[in-house]
């Protein structure tokens, strides 16, 4: 779920970035304030553990794969929503920067996918009430399933999202989200499990660590207030964006479409094609809007082509060509220059 | 020097689960001396440091370093006084270079960046890891992230050394170098360990704790080599005094 | 469990990469995360269609990587396993766009495969540009960087515990498992039944593990705030790293350079 960077645009980026920065500042305050000092290496061990737990492959029985623990859940009822947000911050940053998992100006979605709905909206929202009445195994159960899929799932629609927003995907919105959401739902369900499984061991045999998670202050009426005012806050900005992109960036389908005179369908690649068009118009339900919806084919000429999409560069014409290929012949000469000279140097020096 | 006394004045500490960990301990130790503690597993040697450096508070009992009693308020100025090196040194390298490590004591103290950089120089090099002063913590051997979890301490300059199985998990070599470099030091010395050889090898007196109480209290000689006390207290005459291995005579105390 | 030590590996790697004296490795890690950035905002500005603009901006990477003695097959090996995933969802633009861009008797190229295309190049450019962060830079120094951006201390302090426990932990996890595995030689994974006992019990060494990190700061005097050495010095170097690298990558987002070159070709070939 790890988004990588050459599928966000810069606006998206930068938009999660700062969300998901924001979100950290008033978690960093929060922590502070607590006085509670020990968290500070708490969340360090706890974030290596997550990371290393990441590894552990559990196994589910009946289909012979495996299902591994995204953590958010687990380290929002063990630490508390600010220290879990946290942890999970530094996670992604060191799988981001050792294992390029998740680029780094996608950072601030993955942070926000894999964060912020976790430790604040399932953790407060779901879990937190559920239990509010006290410990049982059962609603412990309930919890950590539901809010482990929910958290997923609006994680997974953030992906979904950010992804379109960015425009670099062709994906129609129904299609991605009737690709992500079923995956991450059974994604979800792992994590309730290990989740329900971990909480219900530490309970039986330390039952303090859990007690001292929850002695943070209950998410009471105001927070939640808080919550959907940023959230509405979030969406209308978000909104505002789109529309901007929207309007000032025309779609080359939309140009194209305005300049058709004819459709015509195009020979190759044409089942799952249609098998998708047909699933489009059956699902399609905010029409209108400018998600790219699954067109039909224009055939059209090379030089109507390079009319009707002034932003299409592919360099198709001769001198493109030949200056693509000079550039990438030019870089590695000088790759292999820089080497060879260092290596000549360290030869000359010993 | 009276400033340097650790006093310990019947000690008690109750677990949180109600387990009776100290049961009235009481010593007086002065300074530069090396003082052993010894017992069995349980008999509640990590707890009586923790209590010296105050990490763990008596629930009944007093413990005065320097005439100082250890309560929340003196904690800054024992932690300067007492240094405590821990039995798993994963735990005390938590930064990503040894220097950092022994800086982080002497930073916290506000000392200027020089006089910081001195410090760790010098403890690094008192224990002999000055070349290792910007390796990452995970690629010491168990040796040299022992010397530099000292190192850690050192650089606080403390008058007063606790350390809890410091001999544990080294090979034969690093264990006599451990050995060779705390004979060197001037501090107060007091060393929890089942490692009675090297109690023997190090500190003149020696302390046996039972079931949370202090059962003998004196020269190490005469302590260790009593073979009815040490069964009694699940312990065993040092080895290198026991009867040799390879014919079967006798040893003497020198 | 080949997968831990495979990580493991991988980070002790880029570690020691990290330590090289070269000429990029000296560079004020704050300049080279900018530069980084920076470079990072303007590949993924580019237009979906764009193919021949992008091409240039591979310089970056590959002189950063040659001037650092960067090996480059375990770069490659990592970038391969990870560029897949944003392929992957790549894969689909040439099954929904059909615009024809490019069309022969016997050959026709649609927008769907172009922005494919470009996707793969920014892929790549991305991942190669992140890579060399690290391995250049190394955790201390990127951590000198993050404050010095304002950066929380009590985060950078958090970062660098948990990239210092890592290796602690993996190889935990690492024990753990071999002993499940040789008591349930025949299961591939942890049995559900274990779920809970296995990363319970890790889990609770972790917490007092913790404890006594907690322990070991406190008696050194930690009140709480993370006290930190000095910084390193902004040399003119590092600016000229920084405004050198941005113009490069402004005037490639700003002229087309191979479309420049290769007319310039053509036309003095006519």
């Amino acid at each position: 779920m790890h988004m990588a960077d050459a599928l966000i645009s810069p606006i998206v980026g930068g938009t999660m970035w700062a969300a998901s920065a924001g979100v950290a500042v008033y978690s960093i305050k929060k922590i502070q304030s607590d006085l509670d000092q020990k968290k500070i290496p708490l969340m360090g061990v706890m974030g290596a553990f997550i990371f290393a737990a990441q590894m552990i492959n559990f196994s589910i029985p009946a289909t012979g794969s495996s299902g591994h623990l995204g953590g958010g859940m687990l380290l929002s009822v063990l630490l508390g929503p600010y220290a879990g947000f946290l942890t999970m911050a530094s996670v992604l940053a060191i799988q981001a920067l050792f294992f390029a998992d998740g680029g780094l100006l996608a950072y601030g979605c993955n942070v926000f996918n894999l964060g912020f709905f976790t430790c604040f909206i399932a953790y407060p929202l779901i879990y937190k009430q559920i239990m509010r009445r006290g410990y049982t195994p059962a609603r412990m159960f309930g919890a950590a399933m539901l809010s482990a899929i929910i958290g997923l799932q609006l994680g997974a629609f953030g992906v979904v999202l950010e992804t379109l927003f960015s425009g670099k995907t062709e994906l129609p919105f129904n299609t991605f989200v009737l690709l992500m959401q079923p995956i991450h739902l059974a994604i979800g369900v792992v994590e309730g499990l290990v989740t329900v499984a971990v909480v219900g061991f530490i309970w039986k045999a330390r039952p303090e660590i859990i007690e001292n998670a929850s002695l943070g202050k209950a998410l009471g009426s105001i927070s939640i207030k808080k919550v959907i005012t940023g959230l509405v806050v979030v969406a209308l900005i978000t909104g505002g964006i789109f529309s901007w992109f929207a309007s000032s960036h025309p779609d080359g389908l939309e140009w194209s479409m305005f300049k058709t005179a004819g459709v015509e369908e195009l020979k190759t690649s044409d089942g799952i094609h249609q098998t998708a068009g047909e699933i489009q118009e059956k699902t399609a339900f905010l029409p209108d809007y400018g998600f790219k919806a699954a067109e039909t084919v224009t055939e059209q000429s090379a030089a109507e082509s390079e009319e009707a999409w002034p932003a299409v560069n592919v360099g198709t014409s001769v001198s493109g060509v030949i200056g693509g290929t000079l550039t990438l012949v030019l870089a590695c000469i000088i790759g292999f220059s820089i080497s060879i000279v260092k290596r000549r140097g360290k030869v000359g020096a010993a | 020097m009276s400033h340097h006394i650790t006093e310990v004045k019947d000690l008690h500490y109750i677990y949180p689960d109600g387990q009776k960990a100290l049961n009235g301990v009481s010593f007086r130790i002065f300074h530069g001396e090396s003082v052993g503690i010894v017992g069995a597993n349980g008999a509640g040697k990590s707890t009586l440091l923790m209590l010296l450096v105050g990490v763990l508070f008596p629930s009944k009992g007093e413990v005065l370093v320097g005439e100082m009693p250890v309560v929340k308020k003196t904690l800054p100025l024992i932690r300067q006084r007492v240094g405590m090196v821990f039995q798993d040194p994963d735990d005390q390298l938590f930064m990503n270079t040894v220097y950092d490590d022994v800086a982080f004591g002497p930073r916290n103290y506000n000392l200027g960046e020089q006089e910081v950089e001195k410090r760790v120089i010098q403890s690094i090099e008192k224990v002999g890891i000055a070349h290792l002063k910007d390796r990452a913590p995970y690629k010491l051997s168990g040796g040299e992230k022992r010397a530099a979890a000292i190192a850690t301490i050192l650089s606080m300059i403390p008058d007063i050394l606790a350390m809890d199985e410091p001999s544990s998990g080294l090979d034969p070599k690093s264990r006599r170098r451990l050995i060779n470099l705390l004979k060197s030091f001037s501090h107060t010395k007091i060393i929890a360990s089942h490692d009675l050889d090297m109690v023997i090898g190090l500190c003149e007196r020696t302390i046996v704790l039972k079931e949370g109480k202090v059962v003998s209290d004196g020269p190490t000689a005469e302590v260790l080599t009593n073979v009815e006390l040490m069964e009694n207290c699940g312990l065993e005459v040092p080895l290198g005094l026991q009867h040799c291995p390879v014919c079967g005579a006798a040893k003497k105390v020198p | 469990m080949a997968g831990i030590i495979q990580s493991l590996y991988e980070i002790r790697f880029l570690d020691e990469l990290a330590e090289k004296r070269t000429v990029i490795h000296n560079i004020h890690p704050l300049a080279k995360l900018l530069t980084t950035m920076i470079y990072l905002v303007v590949v993924v500005s580019f237009d979906k269609y764009e193919i021949s603009g992008l091409l240039p901006l591979v310089f970056y990477p590959i002189v950063v990587i040659a001037l650092a003695e960067i090996p480059l097959l375990p770069i490659l090996k990592r970038m391969l396993l990870v560029v897949p995933f944003a392929l992957g969802i790549g894969a689909f633009n040439p099954i929904f766009d059909h615009r024809i861009v490019f069309a022969t008797d016997w050959f026709v190229l649609t927008g769907g495969w172009v922005s494919f295309f470009s996707i793969i190049i920014k892929s790549i450019l991305t991942v190669l540009a992140a890579l060399t962060v690290i391995a250049t830079t190394g955790m201390g120094r990127i951590s000198s960087a993050l404050r010095l951006l304002r950066v929380p201390r009590v985060f950078v302090l958090q970062l660098l515990l948990t990239y210092r426990y890592i290796s602690v932990l993996m190889a935990e996890v690492a024990r753990v498992l071999r002993a499940y595995h040789m008591r349930a030689p025949l299961h591939k994974g942890v049995r559900p039944g274990a779920w809970g006992s296995l990363a319970g019990n890790l889990l609770i060494r972790t917490f007092e593990r913790a404890q006594n990190v907690y322990q070991a700061m406190v008696l050194r005097g930690f009140t709480g705030e993370y006290k930190t050495g000095s910084a390193q010095r902004i040399t003119m170097t590092d600016i000229l790293y920084l405004i050198g690298w941005t113009f490069f990558f402004a005037a490639s987002r700003l002229f087309d350079i191979p479309a420049l070159m290769g007319s310039l070709v053509t036309g003095v070939v006519k």
